[in-house]
């Protein structure tokens, strides 16, 4: 080992040469590696915060959130509509129930076609997506029917 | 108040336009991005790799970047929360998300004053145990911030 290390190291070394004895130092390297940047971090995560999270927060609004087993497919008039950030939402009125039908960040839906003025209240338009699994009448969209235009919205 | 934030003419111009919002979010990340990258590397370097880089040096180099991140991450996160204030802030996750900040802002805060001190006397050897804990605390709680956010966007 080097001798210009400050004399207080050289237990430190010993132990270090005695785990490079041991293991190829790259072993050792990728388990160490391995430890503090995955598996702890993750591990205390998942105590700490992902059941916290499922439970409590009122936003999900993600895929994983609705049930993509069950697919609706409804017509209807639309009674609100914003063209908004995150994403766009309507309120469709099917069958004396009103539906909250999530769809897509307004800079995907202007890119595919479905542009703000496309969508007023009252107009009649057929949505096909999936209901949401805890939250009751939402829906988030799969894709929509605007008069004779289809728009994906995934 | 919160919902005169929301309906104000900045919250909603921010949800209408088309490239403000993913902007904000672009901002955000990058700013994560400086603030959490700069403190990883630092804390991989208490827990003890890349030992030949003395603690001062490396913070002096380092730990201005973490401070620059703040500087866009918390003006795009207010005007973010601006656009969804009422719901967010009756969000347990965003409750933990800005409890685990406190808890990082803390944790950095120990560590200069108490251990960064003594920081040029440990030379190339090992860092003190308590600055080790210091290292993972923050790592783990960035990583649970980062979650959090994850989990509050929409």
């Amino acid at each position: 080992m080097q001798s210009t290390l400050p004399g207080n190291n050289e237990a430190q070394l010993d132990k270090i040469e005695v785990i490079s004895f041991l293991f190829p130092s790259f072993v050792h390297r990728y388990i160490t590696n391995l430890f503090i940047l995955m598996i702890l971090p993750a591990k205390l995560l998942l105590i700490l915060s992902l059941p916290l999270a499922m439970a409590f927060s009122v936003l999900h609004h993600g895929w994983a959130n609705y049930d993509q087993t069950t697919t609706l497919d409804y017509t209807g008039l639309v009674k609100e509509i914003t063209y908004e950030n995150p994403h766009g939402m309507l309120q469709l009125e099917h069958e004396d129930k009103t539906w909250t039908v999530v769809l897509a960040p307004p800079s995907r839906m202007n890119a595919r076609g479905l542009t703000k003025d496309m969508i007023q209240p009252g107009d009649s338009v057929r949505v096909v997506g999936y209901p949401h699994k805890e939250v009751k009448d939402e829906m988030r969209a799969e894709r929509i029917y605007v008069g004779d235009k289809k728009v994906e919205l995934r | 108040m919160l919902q005169a934030l929301e309906v104000s003419a900045l919250a909603s111009g921010i949800r209408q336009s088309t490239w403000l919002y993913p902007f904000l979010e672009i901002v955000h990340i990058l700013g994560i991005v400086l603030l959490v990258g700069a403190a990883f590397l630092f804390d991989l370097r208490l827990l003890g790799f890349s030992r030949k880089l003395p603690v001062p040096d490396l913070a002096r180099h380092l730990l201005p970047w973490s401070r620059r991140g703040l500087y866009l991450i918390v003006p795009s996160g207010i005007l973010l929360f601006s656009t969804n204030a009422v719901a967010l802030a009756g969000d347990t996750v965003f409750h933990m998300k800005l409890i685990l900040l406190v808890v990082g802002g803390l944790n950095a805060g120990l560590f200069h004053r108490f251990l960064a001190p003594s920081a040029p006397n440990w030379g190339q050897g090992n860092t003190p145990f308590a600055a080790k804990a210091v290292a993972l605390c923050s790592m783990v709680v960035w990583v649970a911030v980062i979650t959090f956010g994850r989990l509050l966007a929409y």
